[in-house]
């Protein structure tokens, strides 16, 4: 039986060696305790004996070969000895295979999820992340009637975003597509799933607020030049800046300069918010969403419309995510597009204002004593009266009026 | 029939009883037998058992608990008085390393019965080393048990289980819960270990309180009761290691909002371990945010307004009850 | 032996004595002695080689050279006796008797082992057989041994505590504390100091301020005494006399055998922090080689009986191998086993 030679373990923590030397040739007579190899552990070289005499019959691992502990490294024959055609890998006498230390048994003393023991849903205790009810909350889905898709039938955050959004693959309360274009005359359309939290929240806040509408109208020269201005110096951007950025990017930092419109109502508490996050409302297929844009007051204007039109893009294509549509401070709504100037936006809860951006175009307008034509828009501020009074307000609004007046007058970056 | 005495003569009748009924109990620590421990704990029990029974030690607590593992490897159950709770830490290497695992290393050969009493709490003015509790610490040291009880009748049944078992316990009694009376049952009696105790029954938030907090807890408990229609459950673990889940399990899924309370500084303290499990285990129960009461992190300060600031009382629970109703 | 070879011995070791039977020790018990140093050592020296092959991992701590002390101690015994071990401790085990099979399946990590695997070499227990325990905590054993002698005292039991411990951890604060408590209360203790002069890679001139470790004895009002580490009958002649005191009531002592740890710390310790070549000139103190040069010498003992016996060692230390090696290792299901009583 020949000899192996085998990669030693030299230190507690070394689980391989690098062969640097071999001090002996194949074919060479060798005496026990011999020094035959040199080899590198991660503190130093070292020497290896022969742990036998004999014939240095075959040398398995070359130098620069790096060999984990207890594999052969060389194969020692007594005088006229064969060496076998099988050199082992390793000394399998030392070789613990992992499985029958660590077996399938469960890890003992880790705690037992109740619940395994339950079943599932039952109607006097439903399972919701706790997640998933706030969410809930904010977007006016009634969660019982929400199949959840969760462990053991768990509602989560996202059956709850799906059964707002109508998706029919996730809701009981499948959507159907909201009064618009595509309908024809005769057809019934159910008050159901976006429609119906829409119908929902629209009716909580006309009838949960005292709601006032300011009406101011703004000489939008500057605003125009500013548009053109930015979208010379940005001709690269795949679309072109638009106003509704503009006006997000002024309203977050009115909200800065007045605190108190960037508040809500938490019980017996009006609450000034940290975060100045502006929701606008987008226009989609399955009716009206309100994406928002976060920290807007930290953004600058290319940060603004970049996640502008990623919301929206998202939100058309009904990918939008729950933390995209929650979480906002104040909303803009902007229906100039559509030719409308003035409008009595409803507040979107549990906000406290509103700001509606009507058209900008042409109108005449008195400079001096003379009557001249100018770019005008006319801005529409609701307020909640419960929380703010009208002189607070209309302070607000003149802040954002003095804004778009005089834009040069605000950093753009 | 049942008899009203105080948590100091629980301990005192527990170890008098014990040592009584088992000629291998012993009491060892610094002051316990002729001037019967500062506080009184053990007056009476050297005038009645003797210096072999009852023994004056040098101050040397990682010596005579070490001692006390040898002894209690060989046929005795020592039970080690460590005066403050905050000294244990002389002795945490006999403690930790040989007490905790002699046992587990030896391949089950040997017991220890073993019983550590380290009164803890802060109080009358004995400032930052002489008021601590780390009851955390020993619950993260495989191999001990950790009892905690603070009333009359859980004091005098764990105690007697504490020394009649066969593994090394470390029991912290409330220096301040001392003076409080309870009824306790006439005659022999213990308490298992893992039973938790539910002192009051309430369907509208579970309250789970270690050591001296179960009575502000009560106490907390009673007014929201009394002047909100409030009705909390209070839920004394009474044993840290092992601990009750199931008990408090249940009570969370009847009222599904909870609050834990303990004196100690909160950061890493068994608050932490309690919330941590009953969430994870107790999830879908949960309507509302947990919440933790509990000391602040600050070690303790001399002066009397200081030290009332830093630990938790009635009106603290209550508090937090109401936001974890919210 | 020779005068010349003597005196370089004494120039290393000034403690050095020559090997003397102390009256009423038997020829038979001499020679039993020797076999016990011989298991030890062939015990040992088989170790390295194992644990290069991972056969034996984690921390092992040769007891080559030091066999005089465990042997010398613990033929002073009595049966009902206990002792009390370290680190390095298998010369210990095997000197108060133990198995070597056992021995060699708990190194090994098997079920079969002393400890179910649970222990390894520096947690070897055989309670059954009076020994309480190896502890990887330098010093921290005085604690169970003044333990157990003070449960001696207090039950008027008859037994005697030897606790091994070497020159590192007498600078524990436990050591001292222990002393004071045993020395108050007349324990039935024996501290038995295995002074090879090392702590790793502080030598003893380094950690101590007085020249024997027995000098602290008069800090505590007990007898302390020196002897010559290397000399089974010196080491057995001072443990007797210590034994004798405390089981007569007369409290502990300290006996310190003082020689020269001319291995590594640990098997694969490699020794920059001192010269290897001045350790190895101490090999001429060699404990084993001296007994059986008085053996054969003096004629307890003949050539012949002396090689047998070695023969015998080293099969028994063979066979033990392979009982380790045909072991099973423990299933995860015995993770928990243990771990409280009922």
């Amino acid at each position: 039986m020949p000899t192996w030679v085998f990669m030693p373990k030299l230190g507690v923590n070394m689980t391989q060696g690098v062969i640097v030397n071999w001090l002996v040739r194949e074919g060479d007579p060798v005496k026990k305790g011999q020094p035959i190899v040199e080899i590198e552990t991660d503190k130093a070289t070292q020497e290896v004996e022969a742990p036998d005499g004999g014939i240095m019959a075959r040398i398995v691992a070359k130098a620069g070969d790096t060999v984990p502990c207890t594999y052969v490294i060389a194969a020692l024959t007594k005088m006229g000895e064969p060496l076998p055609a099988q050199i082992p890998v390793r000394d399998e006498e030392s070789f613990v295979p992992e499985a029958s230390v660590g077996g399938e048994q469960k890890r003992e003393g880790e705690s037992q999820a109740v619940a395994a023991r339950e079943e599932g849903q039952s109607e006097d205790h439903l399972i919701i992340s706790p997640a998933a009810r706030v969410l809930a909350e904010e977007l006016g889905v009634d969660f019982r009637k929400v199949k959840g898709s969760g462990g053991r039938g768990r509602i989560q955050k996202a059956d709850i975003l799906a059964a707002a959004q109508s998706l029919p693959s996730a809701s009981r309360g499948a959507g159907a597509p909201p009064a618009g274009p595509g309908l024809s005359p005769g057809q019934v359309v159910p008050i159901a799933g976006v429609r119906a939290r829409i119908a929902e929240r629209m009716l909580q806040s006309s009838q949960g607020t005292a709601r006032v509408v300011l009406i101011a109208e703004v000489d939008a020269t500057e605003l125009v030049a500013w548009r053109q201005r930015v979208r010379g110096d940005h001709g690269d951007q795949p679309r072109p800046m638009g106003f509704t950025e503009l006006m997000v990017f002024i309203a977050a930092r009115a909200l800065r300069a007045f605190p108190y419109m960037n508040a809500s109502q938490r019980g017996d508490a009006i609450h000034l918010l940290t975060e100045v996050n502006v929701g606008v409302a987008v226009d989609t297929e399955r009716g009206l969403l309100v994406p928002v844009i976060r920290e807007a007051d930290q953004k600058n204007l290319i940060q603004i419309q970049a996640e502008f039109l990623r919301l929206t893009e998202m939100a058309r294509t009904g990918r939008i995510q729950p933390d995209d549509l929650t979480g906002g401070t104040f909303t803009l709504t902007n229906l100039g597009m559509w030719e409308i100037d003035a409008f009595t936006p409803i507040i979107n809860p549990p906000e406290m204002a509103i700001l509606g951006v009507g058209r900008i175009g042409p109108r005449p307008a008195a400079l001096g004593q003379q009557v001249i034509v100018q770019q005008r828009m006319t801005l529409s501020l609701a307020f909640d009266h419960r929380l703010v009074d009208g002189a607070p307000a209309a302070r607000f609004l003149q802040g954002i009026k003095h804004m778009v007046e005089a834009p040069s007058t605000l950093s753009e970056g | 029939m049942a008899r009203r005495i105080t948590v100091k003569q629980a301990i005192n009748e527990a170890l008098s009883e014990e040592l009584e009924r088992d000629d291998r109990v012993i009491l060892l620590g610094c002051d316990v037998g002729r001037r019967g421990n500062p506080f009184g704990v053990t007056s009476g029990l050297w005038q009645k058992y003797g210096d072999s029974r009852v023994i004056d030690t040098p101050l040397s607590e990682e010596g005579f608990t070490g001692m006390a593992l040898g002894a209690a490897a060989t046929g005795m159950r020592p039970v080690v008085e460590i005066l403050y709770s905050d000294w244990i830490t002389l002795a945490m290497d006999q403690i930790v390393n040989e007490i905790a695992k002699s046992r587990y290393m030896f391949g089950g050969k040997m017991n220890v019965p073993l019983v550590i009493r380290a009164p803890v709490g802060v109080g009358g003015g004995v400032a930052a080393q002489h008021s601590q509790s780390f009851e955390s610490w020993f619950c993260h040291i495989p191999g001990l048990k950790v009892v905690m009880p603070s009333t009359a009748s859980d004091v005098k049944g764990l105690l007697k289980t504490s020394i009649r078992g066969n593994n090394p316990v470390i029991f912290f009694e409330h220096k301040r819960s001392y003076a409080i009376e309870g009824e306790v049952p006439d005659g022999d009696y213990t308490i298992p270990f893992g039973q938790a105790d539910v002192k009051r029954q309430g369907k509208d938030l579970t309250i789970v309180a270690v050591s001296l907090m179960v009575h502000h807890a009560l106490a907390a408990a009673e007014r929201l009761s009394a002047e909100e229609g409030i009705e909390c459950e209070v839920i004394d673990p009474r044993t840290l290691v092992p601990m009750d889940w199931d008990t408090m399990l249940a009570s969370l899924k009847k009222t599904s909002r909870l609050v834990v309370v303990h004196e100690s500084s909160r950061t890493c303290g068994i608050g932490g371990e309690i919330l941590a499990e009953l969430v994870e285990r107790g999830f879908d129960y949960l309507e509302g945010r947990p919440i933790r009461v509990a000391g602040l992190d600050v070690p303790i300060p001399y002066n009397r307004g200081l030290e009332h600031l830093v630990i938790p009382d009635p009106q603290h629970i209550v508090d937090a009850v109401h936001r974890a109703l919210d | 032996m020779a005068e010349k070879e003597f005196e370089q011995m004494r120039k290393l070791l000034p403690e050095a004595t020559l090997l003397e039977a102390p009256p009423g020790l038997s020829p038979e018990r001499q020679f039993e002695m020797y076999r016990t140093m011989l298991l030890i050592r062939e015990f040992e020296v088989s170790i390295p080689d194992l644990w290069k092959r991972n056969l034996v991992y984690g921390l092992a701590h040769s007891y080559e050279g030091a066999e005089a002390v465990a042997v010398g101690a613990c033929s002073a015994l009595e049966p009902g006796d206990y002792i009390t071990s370290t680190h390095r401790g298998h010369g210990h085990c095997i000197a108060k008797g133990a198995d070597v099979n056992l021995m060699m399946a708990e190194l090994m990590g098997k079920y079969e082992g002393y400890c179910h695997g649970k222990g390894g070499s520096m947690h070897i227990a055989f309670v059954e057989g009076g020994m309480l325990g190896a502890c990887g905590i330098v010093g921290a054993n005085v604690g169970m041994a003044a333990g157990c002698a003070w449960r001696a005292k207090l039950r008027g039991d008859k037994d005697v505590t030897v606790c091994f411990h070497g020159d590192g951890g007498t600078n524990q604060g436990i050591w001292h504390e222990t002393l004071n408590m045993a020395s108050i209360w007349k324990l039935p203790l024996v501290y038995m100091v295995e002074n090879n002069q090392w702590s790793i890679s502080l030598s003893y001139d380094r950690a101590f301020n007085v020249p024997h470790i027995a000098d602290r004895a008069a800090a505590y009002g007990i007898p302390g005494v020196t002897v010559d580490g290397f000399n089974v009958l010196a080491v057995y002649g001072a443990v007797k006399e210590a034994v004798a005191r405390a089981r007569a009531g007369e409290g502990p002592s300290i006996v310190e055998a003082k020689f020269f740890r001319y291995v590594g710390h640990f098997v694969a310790d490699d020794q920059r922090y001192r010269s290897i070549e001045e350790a190895n000139r101490w090999r001429i103190m060699d404990p084993v080689k001296r007994m059986r040069e008085y053996l054969v010498g003096s004629g307890v003992a003949t050539e012949e009986a002396c090689r047998e016996a070695e023969a015998e060692a080293h099969a028994k230390i063979g066979a033990a191998i392979e009982f380790g090696m045909k072991g099973t290792e423990p299933a995860a299901a015995t993770l928990f086993e243990g771990l409280y009583a009922d």
